[in-house]
């Protein structure tokens, strides 16, 4: 009774402490109350150290594509199947077009270097596979597909020409160096798209390989790869850009690990419905390095000018460059038209090579933020349908200045008629903008877009008048 | 004839908002249309622009606003009802609704009819930047904020007077973007304003008091049975006639505070005694002046301005390190009644004449510059210590007998009669700069603290000028005590006296009498509680000694005659007792954390406020279920003393404690199952039961209802005198508590009363002494 006795004193005191426990708990509040339920960032797991598995040198990438084989048996047929190889996407029906086809970088024009046709052995420097230099590639071919470009940790290879890795590359320190791809490996690619840094994207270039938070939030800050959010099995990279698909991208999006309405503050998540998140969460875009918003070919082949890789060359024509960019913002629903070669251009105003589809009254469709690139490029002034020169290809423009010849050249290789008579016309890429995500207090806030100093054009959007006034639209 | 020709030329260029927009463009992406601004000027129809003869001018500038407006609106009514158009202030239709920088040629504007298209005049509603442009510094667009150039110079019309005489700057963008030298800037990501990052801009809270929008002007208060009166305005008439004597929204007005800070304890105490902008003006991140010297102008006529929250050092404003200030706390009238609110002090130093009368900017300027705005030789030789020709930096001040000479000849030469030097403390209220929820003060401490922002010394002038008054005059727009002192450096501080208006404010405000008079007893019972257990040590020891000696060495002790143990306390007795021993413990150590922050800020003060409250609530419904308990099962008779003789057995049991305990004697009363106490408990108890527990509850009660619905329990004075009685009824149940653990080793061992409250077996007192008894184990220690 007495060592009962002794147990219930302290017992009183314990409950004490647990109830002040239970209380102090109920107070505070706990985690990141933006993100879902058990969603969290990401840890990163290490990678089988392969340094010990390769003692010998590698005479060509395809031997380091055969040795890796020999363990990851199912490794390139699995990649096999993705864009990353056939640079097509999935069998779709592009608005406005019959029946169903494959689209991708390898078919379609867009209005940087216009397309791949002719230029292969150029463009494939960022083909993940080995020796793509004309039509005749062996897509069949398991050793040709370049396993180090994306799991490379060695920090010196370098692919050339056709996609082969440039002399002077130490293969074997590649290869023994493989690990998960990280932020430079997508980037070697994606930060350089259109060749230069920063041409393509505008919310993708070198400043996310070590990023501040203030450039990313979610890599600067979280220490987030792309493959936390793009990453998928089977080598299947998820996601997906407006520019060479018509498709809603799918897989990927804010809400995979953040609430539908985050906010602490009914006023802003009422935006959700309308409003995509990046449209505020990613103010400006380019913020660091600057991203080309436009050029102009016609103005390519000139002499007199003198080279300036920001303004001028003599190859490419005129750019216009610009950082920390406002962007444009339309309704998009995650869909889009496109251009297909050989359609008709616009009869009037820019050709859009990719409309992003969605409107006030498209439900599904909330307003983004765009890069837009425009562009003069050439088109066949009697067909009226968009043309694709050679350019880096042999007897093409960048060789022998000769538009004329390179779009004979062209015209042979894609089988689209060219008529003789060519001109430059307006064109325009929409380019949606997900990266470069700020931190929530560099977010936009409501004067930004509502009120007299707003960079919304509310009419073009198809509200008339400022809806912080007037009301949004039905749901 | 009423008053119809308005002051137009004055601001139809505004230079400010020129930059403003020039400052937009590069941003804007490129192909946007500007459909904002469309929708901004397209409802005004054109106006028949006219000059004071009737005819269509060829400039801007000699518009007549009363022909030209007046077409349509009564503009002399307007005049008549309109604050910005009163004395001397005459600010005409233009200056406020329209956008600036307009052309002045009206070439090219007119149509065939002699109308401007509204478009072209940028006719709108006052934006902000209309107001900041005589008011304050109102930044907006996109460029980051930085101190204008000309912010040192203080013009007669102060421009920026907002900003300087509180420090708030009204702008959208974050202090963090600002291009301003603010330590730790990055970390600062509030906005400047909230109200201007959410698009509530000025024209929202200062607003044309006959508008029918506004719907909340439209009801007297008196008229309770009426929310809305139908018969407001039409849209017409209130176009024709605005009534521009502004009104001013206060927070209230759009915002229910009781909505929302659920988190706050005593929410409803808060509002009533804090103004909103108590805690959501918690920091001013920009410069305020605290001294204005207008006994001397600079040669851009400009007085010397002292600012707080900037780090000492030469050189404007703009370019040193401004660390902000917080404002400080005073009882002023908010609305309906006095609540805590923030406010800047600023010292003013100026010239009076033999009346009193201040004298004006213009005399000043006369006195001590000639035409060409150079200063007089006579002014110069005095002032000017270096002999470089300039008067500039500590050589402007008014520090030396021969500059004051000097300055009250130049003042008389211009016809001021006997100028002296007089100073006054401006009071200002801060409004602006408001910050959101996460921003706003969390930290209790802030003002529940002895050494808070209600308390210490406030620096108000940054120095006097010779000759003027050390006590400047301090306005009476709050309730401010304390006194003024001049200190080493020669400025003076403010030293508070406590928060005058009664305002008590729980761990900051003591009331000395009740902490005086329950530490004291607290001091005694300690006092006494020692020295009865040092007697009783001591007088055993003796006694062992004597026994020894008595009984050859067998060393035991008479002990009282025990029967066999009985459960003495039920379980529930027990559980209640230990439930009140719990709470009380909680109520006491939560009670030092809020009444003594400071001293035990482990405590923390936010939980033990909430503790305290949840901890109160246990112990009254323990104390109910008891007396409920006790009453049922006829156990309250243990309480009640016996009618007979009761005044003698106390003072037997009184002389036991104070004499028999020492000498080994029996206690005078058994302790059985049925006569648990004895007559000095029982009176104790009913003392504690029918005194000291309802008056504890019931202020515990009063102050904990004060918090929730503070309109029951009345004025504010008697929460200050509740919470003493409340002080000190836990300095006395303290003492009972040490009094009543001391007593419980009094029993036939140690511990046999606890152990007995802790397993409900104790055994019976029987009858007779000095008989030795074998006890069971349970009574051996």
């Amino acid at each position: 009774m007495i060592s009962a006795a002794r147990t219930r004193g302290p017992s009183l005191l314990t409950g004490l402490a647990a109830v002040l426990t239970v209380l102090s708990t109920a107070c505070s509040s706990n985690g990141n109350a933006a993100l879902k339920e058990g969603a969290a960032p990401p840890e990163h797991r290490a990678h089988l150290d392969h340094s010990a598995f390769f003692p010998d040198r590698f005479e060509s990438g395809q031997d380091v594509t055969r040795a890796c084989l020999s363990c990851h048996e199912g490794a390139a047929a699995d990649l096999m199947n993705t864009a990353h190889w056939t640079w097509l996407g999935a069998e779709v029906e592009v608005p406005g077009h019959e029946g169903s086809t494959r689209i991708g970088k390898k078919n379609l024009i867009n209005n940087f270097c216009i397309s791949v046709s002719g230029n292969w052995a150029s463009c494939t420097r960022c083909h993940a596979g080995y020796g793509w230099t004309d039509s005749q590639f062996d897509f069949e071919d398991s050793s040709r597909v370049d396993c180090l470009v994306c799991h490379d940790r060695s920090g010196q290879y370098r692919k050339g020409a056709g996609g082969v890795p440039e002399s002077g590359v130490d293969l074997a320190a590649a290869a023994r160096s493989v690990g998960f791809p990280r932020r430079d490996n997508c980037g070697v690619c994606h930060n350089y798209g259109g060749g230069g840094l920063g041409v393509k994207h505008g919310d993708l270039d070198s400043s996310l390989d070590s990023p501040t938070e203030g450039d990313d939030v979610h890599m600067g800050r979280q220490g987030m790869l792309c493959i936390d959010c793009h990453g998928g099995a089977g080598h299947d990279i998820k996601g997906r850009s407006l520019s060479v698909g018509v498709e809603d991208a799918g897989g990927i999006g804010c809400t995979g690990c953040h609430r539908e309405r985050p906010h602490a503050d009914d006023r802003l998540d009422s935006h959700t419905d309308a409003v995509a998140c990046q449209t505020c969460h990613i103010p400006t875009y380019a913020r660091r390095n600057p991203t080309k918003t436009n050029w102009d070919w016609s103005k390519a082949g000139d002499d007199s000018r003198s080279d300036n890789v920001h303004k001028y060359l003599k190859i490419k024509g005129e750019f216009v460059y610009g950082q920390n960019l406002v962007p444009e913002y339309r309704w998009f629903n995650g869909e889009g038209d496109r251009y297909l070669a050989g359609d008709r251009i616009a009869e009037q105003g820019p050709t859009v090579l990719n409309q992003p589809h969605g409107s006030m009254e498209d439900k599904e469709a909330r307003i983004w933020p765009f890069k837009v690139h425009r562009g003069r490029q050439p088109a066949d002034r009697k067909n009226r349908v968009l043309l694709q020169p050679v350019t880096a290809g042999e007897g093409g423009y960048w060789h022998n200045f000769d538009w004329d010849k390179a779009f004979r050249l062209g015209a042979e290789l894609t089988g689209i008629p060219y008529s003789g008579q060519y001109e430059f016309v307006e064109t325009e890429m929409y380019w949606p903008l997900s990266h470069m995500v700020a931190p929530a207090d560099k977010a936009l806030r409501c004067v930004d877009c509502h009120g007299p100093q707003g960079r919304m054009d509310w009419s073009a959007l198809g509200y008339g008048a400022d809806p912080a006034g007037t009301g949004g639209r039905e749901r | 004839m009423k008053r119809t020709v308005f002051l137009v030329l004055v601001t139809l260029s505004l230079p400010l908002l020129a930059g403003e927009n020039a400052g937009t463009e590069p941003l804007k992406p490129a192909g946007g249309s500007d459909g904002a601004v469309e929708a901004r000027f397209g409802m005004h129809p054109p106006v028949p622009v006219r000059d004071a003869t009737g005819a269509v001018p060829s400039r801007l500038s000699s518009i007549d606003t009363g022909r030209s407006c007046g077409s349509c609106h009564d503009v002399g009514w307007i005049s008549a009802h309109n604050d910005h158009f009163s004395g001397s202030r005459k600010v005409g239709c233009m200056a406020c609704h329209t956008r600036g920088a307009l052309p002045d040629s009206t070439a090219g504007l007119l149509d065939a009819e002699g109308r401007v298209p509204a478009d072209k005049l940028a006719i709108q509603a006052p934006s902000n930047g209309n107001c900041g442009h005589c008011h304050g510094l109102v930044h907006e667009g996109p460029l980051p904020l930085e101190l204008p150039a000309d912010f040192d110079t203080v013009e007669r019309s102060d421009r920026y007077s907002m900003s300087r005489l509180t420090g708030t700057i009204f702008s959208p963008h974050r202090v963090s973007e600002s291009f301003m030298n603010i330590p730790d800037k990055s970390a600062q990501t509030r906005y400047w304003d909230v109200h201007a990052a959410t698009g509530v801009g000025c024209t929202s809270c200062h607003y044309v008091s006959n508008n029918p929008g506004k719907a909340d002007r439209t009801v007297r208060r008196e008229l309770l049975h009426l929310k809305r009166d139908p018969r407001a305005l039409s849209t017409a008439e209130y176009l024709r006639r605005p009534d521009h004597r502004l009104e001013t929204a206060r927070c209230q007005t759009c915002h229910d505070p009781l909505a929302v800070h659920g988190d706050l304890p005593f929410r409803e105490r808060h509002m009533e005694v804090l103004a909103c902008q108590s805690c959501h003006v918690p920091t001013v991140p920009g410069p305020a002046a605290s001294t204005i010297d207008l006994t001397m102008l600079d040669s851009q006529r400009s007085p010397q301005v002292a600012y707080r929250g900037i780090d000492e050092g030469e050189g404007t404003p703009t370019v040193r390190l401004t660390r902000g200030y917080q404002p400080f706390l005073f009882p002023a009238l908010d609305g309906d009644q006095v609540r805590l609110s923030p406010f800047n002090l600023v010292t003013y130093w100026y010239w009076v004449d033999a009346a009193g009368i201040e004298v004006g900017r213009e005399t000043l300027e006369a006195a001590l510059m000639d035409r060409s705005g150079k200063f007089r030789p006579e002014v110069l030789a005095v002032f000017d210590r270096n002999g470089d020709g300039q008067i500039v930096g500590s050589e402007l001040r008014m520090d030396t007998p021969e500059k004051r000479e000097a300055l009250t000849a130049a003042l008389a030469s211009q016809g001021v009669a006997d100028p002296t030097v007089a100073g006054r403390v401006a009071v200002q209220p801060v409004s602006h700069g408001v910050v959101g929820k996460g921003f706003a003060t969390h930290d209790c401490s802030a003002c529940h603290s002895p050494n808070g922002r209600l308390d210490g010394t406030i620096p108000l002038a940054a120095w006097v000028p010779y000759g003027a008054p050390t006590s400047p005059e301090m306005a009476d727009t709050a309730e401010i005590s304390g006194a003024i002192v001049q200190t080493e450096a020669g400025g003076l501080v403010l030293e508070r006296t406590g928060v005058s208006g009664s305002v008590y404010v729980p761990g900051r405000s003591h009331q000395l009498w009740s902490d005086t008079v329950g530490f004291t007893l607290l001091g005694m019972t300690l006092v006494a509680l020692g020295a009865h257990a040092a007697f009783r040590i001591l007088s055993s020891r003796r006694r062992m000694r004597a026994v020894n000696g008595l009984h050859e060495g067998s060393g035991e002790m008479p002990e009282p005659l025990l029967g066999e143990p009985v459960l003495m306390y039920s379980l529930y007795e027990r559980i209640w007792h230990w439930t009140m021993a719990a709470s009380v413990l909680a109520l006491l150590l939560t009670g030092l954390g809020i009444h003594y922050p400071k001293v035990f800020p482990m405590l923390q003060f936010p939980r033990s406020v909430s503790v305290h409250s949840v901890a109160a609530a246990i112990l009254v419904i323990n104390a109910f279920l008891a007396l409920f308990y006790h009453l049922a099962t006829s156990e309250i008779r243990q309480f009640i003393p016996q009618r007979t003789r009761f005044l003698p057995r106390l003072a037997e049991m009184a002389k036991y404690y104070a004499r028999g305990i020492f000498e080994g004697a029996s206690r005078p009363f058994r302790k059985t199952r049925d006569g648990k106490l004895n007559p000095l408990q029982q009176v104790t108890y009913v003392a504690l039961l029918n005194v000291l527990f309802p008056a504890q509850i019931v202020t515990g009660t009063w102050l904990w209802v004060a918090g929730w619905k503070p309109e029951w329990v009345g004025a504010s004075w008697a929460f200050g005198w509740v919470a003493s009685v409340h002080n000190l009824g836990s300095w006395l149940f303290l003492s009972f508590l040490l009094a009543h653990v001391y007593l419980t080793t009094t029993g036939h061992t140690l511990s046999a009363h606890i152990r007995a409250m802790v397993t409900g077996y104790e055994a019976e007192e029987l009858e007779g002494k000095g008989q030795q008894v074998r006890l069971s184990a349970g009574a051996s220690s």
